[in-house]
């Protein structure tokens, strides 16, 4: 869930900053357009009208400023009466021609005027003059009182229009003055013939300020409040009588609608009341226009009037097209980025996920671990081997894992780590025993396991497993030393099952196990077998003289002479039972076996043994059976203890102390 | 079921009906009303003295009255025979040419001056000292306004005749209206212009001299076509302008105050035998191209 919401506030994110670039740059590039747009009309107005004053300047000095001209008008000043209009019919007489040529180049008006401000003559309205000008014509009284020429845009009763107004002078004497202007009309006329063409419409308001005072109540019926603000005045004849007069067609329907609906657009309105130059940009059934207003300064410098210009705008519509496409594009885009950013973010989580489940696994693993890379510098460590190690994570990640811990072995450090040479030639290496060094400098016992890390079928390091073996080998050594009391233990322990405690020598259980295996030795190795069956002549009695203390360690005596008697490694003495003995002799014929037992038996009579009790000698003595035989599998062992038994009885019975054997 | 009788009724219901309509809309379907100033006026001075007048013309027939400008009084004239004009403000002269062939041409008022009077007067201007007219050669250009002006070429072959001498054999041109008229004099394209004693005043201040020695005209007047107004539209036009009182009625002055100066100051009504001396100046002049 905070992925989804992280990818759609990213997406948002995204989409917002492209959007805001893209909306910049639309911003940047309109307002240049409409800029250009406002600067190209107003160089054009500018233009236009400095033409007009050229025009009028070339006319006043060429044709107006002329000494038979002032002459006529220092006349008309100077006289009265009839004489009065005899000069200025001569006047007339004089410029018309001059009128209706200079009529072509868009001037409309050439108007001549009294020093005190009353007209003089009007070749535009030839019928009227002597009529005050001076309440509604600053142009006029500022040409006449202050001897200069007037150049710039003036409302009359009748026409509006661009006035140049030249001061007349007769020998330093100002005579009245000339004007020579341009109605809007012709503005018009020739804005349509330079700026683009037929797509531009044009519409002239004027500030009510300005003009409303200079009509009578009959005049003011010619205007009418403009559709954009009460402020402004539209002239009827523009709009209406005009079209009646089959005149200039000023405004059409699409430009009044326009106009009303720029009526609610605040832009319209603070650019209305700031008076300066402006231009917007308006969507309207459908289409985009531009509509600029430039300020029309009068002969005060002050804003009297706007010349709207409509223009639609095939840029700024293919401009928005632009824009839409490249929001389109946005949107694509910041979906495409997210999604990316998403599966990244899912496959991180996966993966940190992934990382975190192995790190709680090597965390609780009670192995210790770390990865290093094909340098030897650790990249990973967990938690038991910073515990076993005594280091911390961040001591370890980045350095040398042989140089920091690895002890190799006993004596001495290599330079050289066999963990990663195995690893770089893709072998796993295994260690029982092995030694890493503590952060104490305690050499601490592991056994390890190190095998590479594959990224792309490549090595890219090594993952190295190890644990503490120190208690383990500890086990190891008690277990040793266990084991080798419990050998000893059992040993003894054998020792009393098969030695004869008395004599220490072999007893009867003992010799039955060891006949068995003798026999079949034997058997395997064709080798003959003798046994030799021993009994201490009359013992009851010597127990019976000297008692049982020294019966027994005359037993003792007479065992370790038989042990002492048979001096191979193989020969076999053991105590039988009571007073009798036996020596079991391997790979030892009958002679040889008769040799040996009376070597016993005379080895026994040497010893001296004192047996008062004994009817054959007065020491101790022995008779001796003896046997040998070439032991058959087939056969029992028994049989070589029988003979040899039978071969004793022989000997006691010939008087004892004696050797008897089976070839007897 | 309905009766014979009953369906009778309601049939004769729905026809009544049905005229009613046909004549409303007849009364509504024309549209506006076709007004044409007289032509010899400048746009500029059409605008300044018809437009309130049609206003107040438009109050009355509670309809749109729509201005139009003819060139000349022929194509006026003919727009009223050929019933593309429905009023009409004419001269004396094309007054009677047109009403001579279409009878449907009825007047509705004839116009006063400044002091009440109805009539006029046409005059001989010139400019400089003034002009002896008997002295007037075959090499003095004369300027005339119009064919069917009144004060062109009828009353002034008509006041020349009083000094013995013939427009037709003088050289003659016409100017288009009477201040170009008048003008021209004034330039000196011609010695003698034939004007309209009222307009030759305007250019005194230019140097202009005149000789009023015309007979007297009944003055302008407001003409209706019989055939694309209704009689009641005529007949309220009529009432309206015959109860203007402008020259003693205050509200009545303020009314007509922008009105052109020519018919601002009221009317009168009109009598057949206003415009006699015309038919008879017809019958004794023969006007080029007009009635010859």
């Amino acid at each position: 869930m905070k992925l989804y919401l992280r990818a759609i506030f990213l997406f948002l994110l995204i989409l917002l900053l492209l959007s805001g670039l893209v909306w910049l740059r639309f911003q940047n590039l309109h307002s240049k357009h409409l800029d250009l747009r406002l600067a190209r009309f107003k160089s054009t107005c500018e233009s236009i009208v400095s033409t007009y004053q050229l025009v009028s300047q070339t006319i006043a000095e060429e044709l107006l400023l002329q000494e038979d001209v002032i002459e006529l008008v220092h006349a008309i000043v100077t006289h009265e009466g009839d004489e009065r209009n005899h000069y200025r019919g001569l006047l007339f007489r004089k410029l018309s021609p001059m009128y209706n040529r200079i009529r072509q180049y868009s001037v409309r008006q050439l108007h001549f005027h009294f020093p005190d401000g009353r007209s003089m003559l009007r070749f535009h309205a030839p019928h009227k003059a002597d009529d005050d000008l001076t309440p509604f014509r600053p142009s006029v009284r500022i040409a006449n009182t202050e001897r200069r020429e007037v150049h710039g845009y003036e409302s009359g009763r009748i026409v509006h229009g661009f006035r140049h107004v030249y001061p007349l002078q007769y020998r330093g004497e100002v005579i009245g003055s000339v004007e020579i202007s341009n109605s809007f009309q012709e503005i018009y006329t020739e804005l349509i013939k330079h700026v683009d063409g037929g797509n531009n419409q044009y519409h002239f308001i004027l500030l009510k300020d300005d003009l409303w005072y200079k009509l009578s109540s009959g005049q003011r019926e010619n205007y009418h409040p403009s559709q954009l603000s009460d402020a402004y005045l539209c002239e009827n004849s523009l709009a209406k009588v005009y079209d009646m007069l089959g005149g200039s067609v000023m405004m059409t329907t699409e430009m009044r609608e326009l106009l009303d609906h720029l009526r609610a657009d605040p832009a319209v309105a603070e650019g209305l009341r700031a008076e300066q130059d402006f231009i917007v940009a308006s969507c309207f059934k459908g289409k985009t226009y531009s509509v600029l207003f430039h300020s029309v300064k009068n002969v005060d410098d002050k804003h009297a009037a706007y010349i709207i210009n409509m223009h639609p705008e095939d840029y700024l519509v293919a401009l928005q097209g632009n824009v839409r496409m490249q929001l389109i594009i946005a949107v694509v885009f910041a979906a495409l980025l997210t999604f990316l950013q998403f599966r990244l973010s899912m496959s991180r989580a996966a993966q940190l996920s992934t990382q975190k489940f192995l790190q709680t696994l090597t965390d609780h693993m009670g192995q210790g671990l770390y990865a290093t890379d094909l340098t030897g510098k650790i990249t990973f460590l967990n938690h038991e081997a910073e515990k076993l190690l005594g280091l911390k994570e961040k001591e370890c990640l980045g350095r040398d894992a042989h140089a920091l811990f690895h002890v190799p072995n006993d004596t001495h450090e290599e330079d050289v780590c066999p963990v990663l040479e195995a690893i770089l030639n893709n072998r796993a290496y295994e260690q029982q025993e092995n030694f890493f060094r503590r952060s104490d400098g305690v050499r601490l016992p592991v056994e390890l396991t190190s095998t590479p890390i594959e990224k792309q079928g490549k090595i890219a390091g090594t993952i190295t497993l190890f644990q503490d073996i120190s208690a383990r080998q500890q086990q190891e050594r008690e277990l040793a030393e266990t084991q080798k009391r419990l050998k000893k233990a059992n040993r003894h322990l054998a020792r009393i099952a098969h030695i004869d405690g008395l004599t220490q020598i072999a007893n009867r259980r003992l010799f039955d196990q060891v006949l068995q295996n003798y026999w079949k030795s034997a058997c395997r190795h064709q080798k003959p077998l003798s046994l030799l069956l021993m009994d201490i002549d009359h013992f009851k009695a010597y127990n019976d003289t000297y008692g049982h203390q020294k019966g027994d360690e005359c037993l003792r005596a007479v065992a370790e002479v038989i042990q002492n008697s048979c001096m191979r490694p193989e020969d076999f003495v053991a105590r039988y039972g009571g007073e009798e003995f036996v020596a079991l002799l391997s790979d030892t014929g009958q002679a040889d076996a008769s040799h040996i037992a009376e070597r016993i038996r005379n080895n026994l009579l040497q010893q001296q043994l004192e047996h008062k009790g004994s009817a054959v000698e007065s020491v101790v003595t022995l008779s001796i059976g003896v046997c040998s035989l070439q032991p058959k599998l087939t056969d029992d062992p028994q049989i070589i203890v029988d003979c040899s038994d039978r071969c004793l009885y022989l000997a006691k019975e010939k008087g004892r102390n004696q050797t008897r054997s089976t070839e007897c | 079921m309905l009766g014979g009788k009953r369906i009778w009724q309601i049939s004769l219901f729905v026809a009544l009906q049905l005229l009613v309509l046909l004549c409303a809309s007849s009364l509504f379907a024309a549209g506006a009303v076709r007004f044409a100033p007289q032509p010899m006026e400048s746009k500029d001075a059409i605008r300044q003295q018809f437009q309130p007048f049609s206003r107040f013309l438009a109050a009355n027939l509670r309809t749109e009255v729509k201005l139009l400008h003819h060139r000349n009084y022929r194509t006026l004239i003919e727009g009223l025979w050929n019933d593309s004009v429905d009023l009409a403000y004419l001269g004396p002269l094309p007054y009677v040419l047109a009403q001579q062939q279409d009878p449907d041409i009825v007047p509705l008022a004839r116009f006063v001056n400044a002091e009440g009077d109805s009539t006029y007067t046409c005059a001989l201007a010139s400019f400089g000292p003034k002009l002896d007219v008997t002295q007037i050669s075959s090499e003095t250009p004369i300027v005339l306004t119009q064919p069917y002006s009144t004060c062109g070429y009828l009353l002034t072959a008509h006041q020349l005749r009083s000094f013995g001498k013939n427009l037709e054999e003088l050289p003659y041109y016409y100017a288009g209206n009477h201040s170009e008229a008048a003008l021209d004099v004034i330039r000196g394209k011609a010695s003698l212009a034939g004007v309209k004693t009222p307009v030759a005043k305007q250019y005194r201040h230019l140097g202009l001299h005149f000789r009023e020695d015309s007979i007297l005209l009944p003055g302008h007047l407001l003409v209706a076509n019989k055939r694309t107004l209704s009689a009641e539209q005529i007949k309220v036009l009529r009432t309206a302008l015959l109860a203007l009182r402008p020259r003693t009625d205050l509200k009545d002055r303020e009314l007509t105050a922008e009105w052109g100066v020519e018919f601002r100051y009221g009317a009168i009504p009109v009598h057949p035998d206003d415009y006699a001396e015309i038919n008879k100046l017809l019958l004794q002049i023969k006007v080029p191209g007009v009635n010859e």
